[in-house]
């Protein structure tokens, strides 16, 4: 630690980002949100109340294939919202589920999404629609409060361990931690549920300008990491001995978010920096983000999370600051081992006697096309279910705990809806994770969502040819650089630059700890396919005993390791 | 001679007339005279380009009236053609020594028809058989028991309208037919002028000037009467082959509406227009549907044929001449006799009305089923009309530009589909480039108020059209007034017209207030009138403060229930009794702050 103290971040207008002063001045998170909803003549609500309700769960997005064609007859761009409900652990019951799958044919396109982070997602809700959305999800005693927006979002956990009784402990640890680091202003029940009005609300973690950026928090039951926990702010590994949890290994500074061609931004893993007991999760939790709150930067954005902060201060330091905010210091860590990051298709049972049905959702939409009726079947399946559903880090869907003799009725269902348990796709499609990208995101440079599938097709007559189809390769494709498929952390990763020109990443692990690293700039799918042909080819000949993708290219040479952040571009 | 001294004056900016000129004019005896008139008139119709500077001679008499012939000159009018007609009446009476009051059917009291010996009514019918906005009050009180006799008095009547429609000229037999049953008497026969009425109406004025003229000789007579008073080098029967450059959709995909912008090039024809006017458009017919008529008739499209006393094929006449979309009861008897078809007997005696909403010639001819020659056909089926459409564009912000605002139409039927004549041959034949002929139909009861006025503006669907060209204008003219616009459609998303021109409106200040009704975004369906019912009070506020109320749109339902809303505001924020509400509403007409333009 060096001789200057380093002190905690104050307000300072001046300084200070926009969203900063937008923070401060709404009151709260109310901001003018409730008038912008009754503006008839606009179907968007104003810029400052677009910063606001992120906090509230919903983003403002447009129909960007629209926006040419609608210039031109004199209307505004197709405004719609994008709501993302708060799923801890991305368990929902299966009654939960049928209200959930309803709202989206009443008021979405259609389909419901299920995200990275284990979270449902409703897109193209018009403004006129959000309130009787929101109303609705909050029927379920789901939420969608703090599901986007400078705070601690989701909670995640592994899905699917391999005994119930764990996952029951693990998911309530992963409830308690999202309910406590919520934002506790009234805003949200003001605007969306016709709540009384509270003056001055206290936040008594967040304070009136809450975290500088995002914070996201994860779970991982090893040898599962389903939830890409280095990925996260804040991440846990459950420590499991003897069948029962003694504690969690504690990381910080993961993140994926960067921007092109801005070295001073990068993807990072997260630091292992101890090890706590069970009791001391939430303290712990919420020192990070104190430290975070105090010490994070807000005078630029795109620098703010809190992998920044600790790359800053250095991690000793960091760690110095959080055991001054916590008290006492963490324990050391305890060793553990993961096996990957991907989902296990298909039955399982667990000690308990239920049924486990993974499902392969592609790119987690669930959708009616004309050969799977996956929306429809899932709304059957729901009906007869008692037990929950639950989303994966990769976006996928759990049928959980299902009862002996709903099993065949379900495989049934199954069936007649043509939807996949992953018996169908090859290893490295069900692997595969992308984003939403084009037409509703507005940071999409490039399609994600909807081309990836075309050029696993392309990738995988490459594979056939090399007899590689049995091998499981991680490939994550974004449609810019943000992160939010976490593309950094695919063995083969591409980040959209322009319409139909990727960046080419390659070289991270399998089991999701350590980053890939930019091969290959701006190119389009025929230059794609040219790459990875000889690369795959040498991989098929040369390559050791279970040895992954990620790790061949490094040890070939054909790119340098990823030790730390700081490395990704070096 | 004191005439030729006013006539001097009224001629001296007119360097050929001079003083020898005018001498021999005045020695000329009244047949000569008419003689002379009816050939200025044709060598001016030759140089149009010069007439617009021809100013009314009328003045010229001021002095020399004979006022023992009391005439009452009524016009009921709804786009300003009747009111023309009227004034161009007025004139030839006083150029032919008469003096004639000129009254609106809006400012006439009742008691006052006594006053005169003789009464000239000019009236447009304006839809299906309704007298327009400015004629109701009247219309209801000569046709009850309050009207007066008129024993004694002399009538003529003029009828505008569109033989079309079913009851065509309705408005116009009725003050026919009730002068008559108060005790007067017609001077003339009764004209009921279709939409190609310019020069019918010309010989019966002057068919009219000459029965009075028997009646009573006038005192003197130097002057019959010139056309137009004001008149354009482009017109109706003269239309200007103009560019359109922006065929733009405004409603987007989804929608149920089918709603485009137009834009159309001006230059070089002189062609001016004011808020409130309208564009009419002369549109061929589709090639196809020409196509499907002739083989149904089994007639060869070279066949040739003669139409006005000029030759040329039956394809070419369909095409460009002859209406062939819009269907009228006659055409439907005519055939129905032909064909000896009960269905078509059937059709115009009872389900007139509703069929003729989705069907048009092609269909009637189907159910007759005959053969024709190609001139029978010509003989049975009516000349074609230009179509008019509400201007939603400022000259003076546009130069040399004209927008339009219109829906393709397209009804179907069990045979097919049938478009609307013109809004198929704007939006789907013709390309951004392509020519089209146009003309300026000026409309003098829809106009803006003094720039200091406030306005409310009622104009759901194309309805919004000269509302854009109010706002336009009071945009550039930097209008004091305030501006409160009522806009409705089916689906936010997709059809709100202007959208983001009217959110800079209201982001200006220009607009003061904007409110939309998109009736099917949820369950109850909302519109304008709603929205109108809604803002009761503020309405109210604005009229008392003297705000003038423009409606444009559907007639048969939104300008009916708006005009139902709008009286219920009166009668409820101001107090007031239905009868209150209503004379309130007719004070509010005569004012001219009760502005129709509605089809």
């Amino acid at each position: 630690m060096s001789d200057t103290k380093i002190v905690p971040t104050q307000y300072d207008g001046f300084t200070h980002n926009d969203v900063e002063r937008i923070k401060v001045q709404s009151e709260y998170l109310r901001g003018t949100i409730k008038d912008g909803l009754v503006d008839p003549v606009t179907g968007s609500i104003c810029d400052d109340d677009q910063v606001l309700i992120k906090f509230h769960g919903i983003y403002q997005q447009d129909d960007r294939d629209l926006r040419n064609d609608r210039r031109k007859s004199k209307l505004e761009p197709l405004y719609s919202f994008m709501i993302r409900a708060r799923v801890p652990g991305g368990v929902a019951s299966s009654a939960q589920y049928l209200v959930l799958a309803e709202l989206a044919k009443n008021y979405s396109n259609g389909s419901l999404r299920l995200t990275t982070r284990q979270a449902f997602q409703w897109h193209g809700v018009f403004k006129r629609n959000l309130k009787q959305t929101i109303a609705g999800i909050n029927s379920t005693l789901l939420d969608t409060v703090a599901a986007c927006g400078d705070v601690n979002r989701n909670v995640m956990a592994t899905s699917l361990p391999e005994t119930s009784e764990i996952h029951q402990e693990i998911y309530q640890w992963a409830k308690k931690l999202s309910e406590h680091l919520l934002p506790k202003s009234n805003a949200f029940h003001e605007i969306w549920l016709d709540g009384e009005k509270i003056e001055t609300t206290e936040e008594p973690i967040y304070g009136k300008t809450y975290l500088p950026r995002k914070f996201k928090t994860a779970i991982a039951i090893p040898p599962h990491n389903d939830v890409d926990v280095y990925a996260n702010d804040l991440g846990f590994i459950a420590i499991i001995e003897q069948h029962k949890l003694i504690g969690f290994n504690v990381l910080v500074g993961g993140g994926m978010g960067s921007a092109h061609n801005d070295s001073q931004t990068y993807p990072r893993v997260a630091d292992l920096i101890g090890f706590c007991t069970p009791d001391q999760l939430l303290a712990v939790a919420e020192s990070v983000v104190r430290v975070q709150r105090d010490y994070g930067n807000r005078e630029v954005r795109k620098l703010a999370r809190l992998k920044y902060t600790i790359d800053r201060l250095g991690i000793d330091v960091f760690k110095s600051i959080l055991s001054e905010y916590l008290g006492w210091s963490l324990d050391k860590a305890k060793s553990f081992d993961f096996t990957g990051n991907g989902d296990r298709y298909g039955w399982l049972q667990t000690e308990n006697g239920k049924w486990h049905l993974t499902l392969y959702i592609h790119s987690g939409r669930i959708i009616d096309s004309p050969h799977v009726t996956l929306f429809s079947g899932l709304l059957a399946i729901a009906k007869i279910h008692q037990g929950e559903f639950r989303i994966t880090g990769n976006q996928n869907l759990i049928i959980s705990n299902i009862t002996p003799n709903t099993k065949q009725q379900i495989q049934d269902l199954i069936d007649k809806h043509g939807i996949s348990c992953g018996d169908k796709e090859t290893p490295t499609r069900l692997n595969s994770v992308a984003c939403v990208a084009f037409p509703t995101c507005s940071l999409a440079m490039a399609e994600a969502e909807r081309y990836l599938p075309d050029l696993i097709s392309k990738i995988e007559i490459i594979l056939e040819h090399y007899d590689l189809l049995e091998q499981p390769i991680n490939i994550r494709m974004t449609g810019c650089p943000n992160g939010c498929a976490r593309p950094f952390l695919g063995e083969i990763g591409f980040v959209g630059k322009a319409p139909g020109k990727y960046n080419l990443y390659l070289g991270a692990s399998f089991k999701g700890d350590r980053l890939n690293k930019l091969y290959k700039e701006n190119i389009n799918e025929q230059q794609i396919l040219d790459e990875l042909a000889p690369l795959l080819k040498d991989y098929a000949g040369q390559r050791n005993k279970g040895e992954y993708f990620g790790d061949f290219v490094i040890r070939q040479g054909y790119i340098r390791s990823v030790v730390n952040g700081l490395d990704f571009h070096g | 001679m004191k005439d030729r001294t006013s006539l001097q004056r009224a001629t001296a900016r007119f360097t050929n007339i001079d003083g020898d000129l005018l001498q021999k004019v005045s020695n000329l005896g009244p047949s000569e005279l008419l003689l002379l008139a009816g050939y200025c008139a044709g060598l001016a119709e030759t140089s149009p380009a010069q007439l617009s500077t021809v100013g009314t001679l009328a003045t010229a008499h001021e002095a020399s009236k004979d006022s023992s012939l009391k005439a009452l000159i009524l016009y009921a009018s709804q786009t300003g053609n009747a009111q023309a007609i009227a004034e161009n009446l007025q004139e030839s009476l006083e150029s032919s020594g008469y003096n004639a009051a000129l009254e609106s059917t809006l400012d006439i009291k009742l008691a006052k028809l006594n006053d005169y010996a003789l009464i000239v009514v000019i009236a447009s019918t304006h839809g299906e058989g309704e007298p327009p906005d400015d004629a109701i009050d009247f219309y209801e009180a000569v046709l009850s028991k309050k009207a007066p006799g008129l024993n004694g008095v002399k009538h003529a009547v003029l009828g505008l309208g569109d033989s079309s429609y079913e009851f065509f000229c309705q408005t116009a037999k009725d003050f026919d037919s009730a002068l008559s049953s108060l005790g007067s008497v017609p001077l003339i026969e009764r004209l009921d002028c279709d939409v190609d009425y310019q020069q019918e109406a010309v010989s019966w004025i002057t068919q009219l000037v000459a029965a009075i003229a028997e009646l009573q000789p006038p005192a003197l007579t130097t002057r019959a009467l010139a056309e137009n008073i004001i008149q354009f080098p482009y017109s109706k029967e003269k239309p200007f082959s103009a560019t359109v450059s922006i065929i733009q959709k405004l409603t987007a995909p989804g929608s149920i509406k089918d709603t485009y912008h137009l834009e159309i090039d001006l230059a070089g024809s002189g062609l001016s227009y004011r808020p409130g006017d309208a564009l009419g458009v002369w549109a061929d017919n589709d090639q196809i549907l020409v196509g499907e008529i002739l083989s149904q008739l089994s007639i060869d499209p070279q066949a040739s044929v003669t139409f006005k006393e000029e030759e040329c094929s039956i394809e070419n006449l369909l095409r460009q001449k002859l209406e062939i979309t819009l269907l009228n009861k006659g055409l439907i008897r005519e055939l129905a006799t032909l064909s000896g078809s009960q269905k078509l007997f059937d059709i115009a005696d009872t389900g007139y009305s509703e069929y003729i909403q989705n069907h048009q010639l092609i269909d009637v001819l189907k159910l007759a089923n005959i053969t024709l020659e190609a001139q029978e056909l010509v003989e049975i089926v009516k000349p074609l009309k230009p179509r008019l459409y509400s201007i939603s564009s400022s000259i003076d912000e546009n130069p040399e530009e004209v927008h339009i605002t219109l829906n393709h139409l397209e009804n179907e039927n069990q045979d097919g589909i049938r478009y609307g004549q013109a809004s198929h041959f704007l939006t789907r034949q013709l390309n951004e480039g392509d020519k089209v002929n146009v003309y300026v139909d000026h409309n003098k009861n829809f106009k803006l108020p003094p720039a200091d006025k406030a306005i409310i503006m009622i104009g759901p669907g194309t309805g919004i059209a000269p509302f854009r060209s109010f706002l336009q204008q009071r945009e550039g003219a930097e209008a004091k007034g305030r501006n409160w616009l009522f806009f409705g459609n089916p689906n936010f998303n997709t059809d709100f017209l202007y959208q983001t021109e009217l959110q800079k409106y209201l982001k200006s200040g220009l607009l003061t207030q904007l409110d939309v009704a998109f009736s099917r975004d949820q369950q109850k369906k909302i519109y304008v009138q709603d929205r109108l019912r809604q803002n009761a009070e503020q309405v109210w506020q604005w009229l008392e403060q003297g705000a003038y109320f423009y409606v444009c749109g559907d007639m048969s339902r939104m300008a009916k229930e708006v005009e139902l809303v709008l009286l219920q505001v009166i009668e409820q924020q101001g107090n007031k009794t239905q009868d209150q509400a209503k004379d309130y509403l007719k004070q509010m007409k005569q004012q001219a702050r009760y502005q129709r333009d509605v089809y």
